[in-house]
């Protein structure tokens, strides 16, 4: 097995406000990892900072063997190039149709010609089942759509990793569904992923490991039959019986 | 070489004595004194012309005229000037200017000499030559029409407000003799006639033939008769300190127009000129479409570049470099931080203190674009702001530089914030650019100005001004719109 992400004591502080409090994690390549936690937790953050979107503020993060603590701007760059996000609120560019939002980074930061990036849009497009929506703009699309469109756009660049910040949480009910079939399918080809999600179910289904994180701590790491059903620790038991209620 | 430039120095130097002491002994000698010739004199015979200096805003000296459609500088000022081109030989180019300007461009050469109604004073004759006075001219006191009678000696004005020219003679006059009255100080006589209409002053000291002017076309105004002791003054003509032969022609002129009844008869023709009925568009219709032409190229240019700026202001802002964003900070909080007069102050009279030739024109360009560039960085940061935090995310989560993401991303949405308050800035600019009349340039305002002082109505041009200002503001709000819709 060989590890894509790994997080030494990573701490990340706003202000005075420590949010992630020494983290150590691994992710091996092609595993699905489901994130859990309760709201303010520090799991957006972890993952922010997993693709340095946020910078820690000590320990350590590596991606595919390299730290990247100390990394330029155009290095990072780079490596954000192989770690797709997929977003709660999708974030398609407002300003260019949904096609040109998978063709952007291909061709400004691959380079890859129009006509060449467009073939493979395409093909994206067919694949999370949204072939004939290349024209539209994003905001004429359902909110399940544009999700998928987002994880399109992310797959564009053929990342070695994708992280999701709850997904279907910006989502009416009747919508989760398809994007979270879309996720699957994704790790059925063997794609290594890390999901935050409140789909208990989902990640029941779909998850190698689960992670249970509170005030910026991982608690529980553990399959989803050790986590879900024999949770050992207090935090986990209580977070796990107020999802449950609800 | 060296010796021979300081021969001359002292030759000049020795004249320059001579000339100013024989002026001083017997005025009468002075042109048996001076010699043939000088050096200036020699330069404007060999260049077959000589540049006047005037201000061209004060009837019957100097003002605007349409004759046969034409607009020209008529005046008995400028009839004086043709005729001592005449006498040297040379022919007359006028140069108009700002009364304040004059004294300079005289100084640095720009001009030969200055007829503008210009009166010789300790601190003028430290600066320039003048010649013997060709006029002299006394003080009058205007007062609304029924009121004459309260106004009969300088002891009626006690306790009234009474109006002057900023920095005039008048206001001395005022203050020395008008016992007890309230003197209040303003920077254009036809300020000073509006303010007397509106009985907002008492009575207004002017010199006689601006004085006479305003009676005979006001018929809501008078003259008072008061007596002053010691107020009349002398008009001179200056030119550069140096040249003793070149003044020395200018007085010979002067002295042989007066005598020959010439100088009375230009007089004459000037009030005629002045007082001709015309047709209020006829006269003046141009005046305003320059005006406003000036004031729309000002705005474009003072948008255009302060666009510019204001886009590297704002990115200069969002630099991770302390010193540049600690520019950029500075300059903006500068600009909205102090008033654009006075920013069109420093620029047009900071340029010269650092020996920079800048015109009127170019220091207004300049001080508006600077000026604008500070609201633009502003109008453009916030427009910068007001797209989602989530698309730059997006972007730089897809391995766009931060670069690109504004490129591509950020700035093309922000400029739908931006450009309907560029809209904004722009008639903002509009009405702001008045302010640049202060250094002469010849927009709207000023022009506004130049029809108050030759048409002897103060407020009629204030009212085509503004309606002016509004119509324009109007269409390009109305143009904004459509744009916006789109
Ligand atoms: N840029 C920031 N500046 C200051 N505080 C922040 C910032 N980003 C996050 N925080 C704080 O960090 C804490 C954890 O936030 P985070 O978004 O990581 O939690 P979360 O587990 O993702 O919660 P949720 O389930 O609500 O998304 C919150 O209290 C939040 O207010
Ligand atoms: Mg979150």
């Amino acid at each position: 097995m060989t590890t894509i992400l790994e997080t030494q004591q990573l701490t990340k502080s706003f202000g005075n406000n420590q949010i992630l409090k020494g983290i150590d994690s691994k992710i091996e390549k092609g595993e699905v990892i489901v994130v859990i936690g309760p709201s303010g937790s520090g799991k957006s953050t972890y993952l922010r900072c997993l693709n340095s979107l946020e910078t820690s503020t000590s320990g350590t993060v590596s991606f595919e063997g390299q730290v990247v603590n100390q990394l330029s701007e155009e290095q990072l760059d780079k490596i954000r190039e192989k770690m797709g996000m997929v977003f709660q609120s999708f974030n398609l560019f407002a300003n260019y149709s949904v096609l040109q939002n998978l063709n952007l980074a291909p061709m400004y930061v691959q380079g890859i010609s129009e006509t060449e990036a467009t073939q493979k849009s395409r093909a994206l497009l067919a694949q999370v089942g949204l072939a004939d929506k290349a024209d539209a703009q994003p905001t004429s699309l359902s909110g399940g759509q544009q999700q998928r469109v987002a994880i399109a756009r992310a797959l564009a660049m053929n990342p070695d990793v994708m992280l999701f910040d709850e997904p279907t949480s910006a989502l009416d009910p009747e919508m989760v569904g398809e994007v979270l079939n879309v996720i699957k399918d994704l790790a059925q080809t063997g794609m290594t992923m890390v999901i935050v999600t409140h789909e208990m179910g989902f990640a029941k289904n779909v998850a190698d490991q689960v992670w249970f994180m509170d005030q910026g701590q991982l608690i529980e790491k553990g399959t989803p039959e050790q986590v879900f059903d024999h949770p050992q620790e207090a935090r986990t038991k209580d977070f796990l019986s107020k999802i449950l209620a609800s | 070489m060296k010796t021979k430039k300081h021969h001359l120095l002292i030759w000049v130097l020795l004249c320059l004595t001579l000339l100013v002491s024989s002026i001083a002994i017997a005025p009468q000698q002075e042109t048996a004194a001076a010699p043939k010739t000088d050096a200036k004199l020699t330069a404007i015979k060999k260049r077959g012309y000589m540049v006047l200096g005037v201000s061209a805003d004060y009837p019957p000296y100097e003002f605007h005229k349409t004759i046969n459609g034409e607009d020209k500088v008529v005046g008995f000022d400028i009839d004086l000037a043709r005729q001592v081109a005449k006498d040297i030989g040379v022919e007359l180019r006028i140069k108009e200017l700002g009364f304040d300007s004059l004294l300079g461009s005289l100084k640095t050469g720009k001009v030969d000499m200055i007829v503008s109604a210009m009166t010789p004073t300790p601190e003028r004759e430290k600066e320039v030559a003048f010649s013997q006075p060709y006029l002299t001219v006394a003080q009058k006191v205007i007062v609304r029409k029924g009121e004459e009678n309260k106004y009969r000696s300088v002891m009626a004005f006690k306790g009234q407000k009474v109006g002057v020219q900023k920095q005039t003679t008048q206001e001395q006059t005022a203050k020395d003799e008008l016992s007890g009255a309230k003197v209040v100080s303003l920077e254009k006589v036809t300020d000073l006639i509006l303010n007397l209409q509106q009985k907002k002053l008492n009575a207004v000291v002017v010199e006689a033939p601006v004085a006479n002017a305003y009676v005979q076309t006001n018929k809501a105004l008078t003259l008072a008769n008061v007596k002053f002791t010691n107020a009349d003054y002398g008009c001179a003509v200056a030119v550069a300190k140096g040249a003793p032969a070149y003044l020395a022609n200018v007085n010979k002129t002067i002295k042989t127009v007066q005598k020959n009844g010439q100088f009375a008869k230009w007089q004459k023709t000037a009030n005629t000129l002045m007082f001709s009925k015309q047709n209020f568009w006829q006269a003046y219709g141009s005046y305003f479409l320059k005006g406003t032409g000036i004031t729309i190229v000002l705005t474009i240019l003072g948008v255009f570049f302060g666009s510019l700026l204001g886009t590297l202001l704002a990115l200069m802002k969002r630099a991770k470099n302390k010193l540049i964003k600690g520019i950029a900070v500075v300059y903006i909080q500068y600009f909205r931080g102090t008033p654009l007069l006075v920013q069109v102050f420093m620029i047009y009279f900071g340029t010269q203190v650092i020996h920079l030739n800048v015109s009127a024109f170019a220091s207004a360009a300049l001080a508006l674009s600077l000026n604008s560039g500070a609201y633009v960085s502003e109008v453009i940061r916030s427009g910068i702001q007001s797209v989602a935090k989530g698309q730059s995310e997006a972007a730089r989560s897809l391995g766009l530089s931060s670069k690109q993401t504004m490129r591509l991303v950020v700035l093309p949405q922000a400029v739908k914030t931006i450009l309907p308050a560029l809209g904004n800035e722009f008639i903002s600019l509009l009405k702001e650019s008045a302010i640049v009349s202060v250094i002469g340039v010849g927009e709207l305002m000023f022009q506004t100005s130049v029809v108050q002082g030759s048409s002897f109505k103060p407020f009629l041009p204030l009212v085509i001004a503004s309606l002016i200002y509004f119509a324009l503001t109007l269409i390009l709000s109305l143009v904004l719109r459509v744009f916006e819709k789109n």
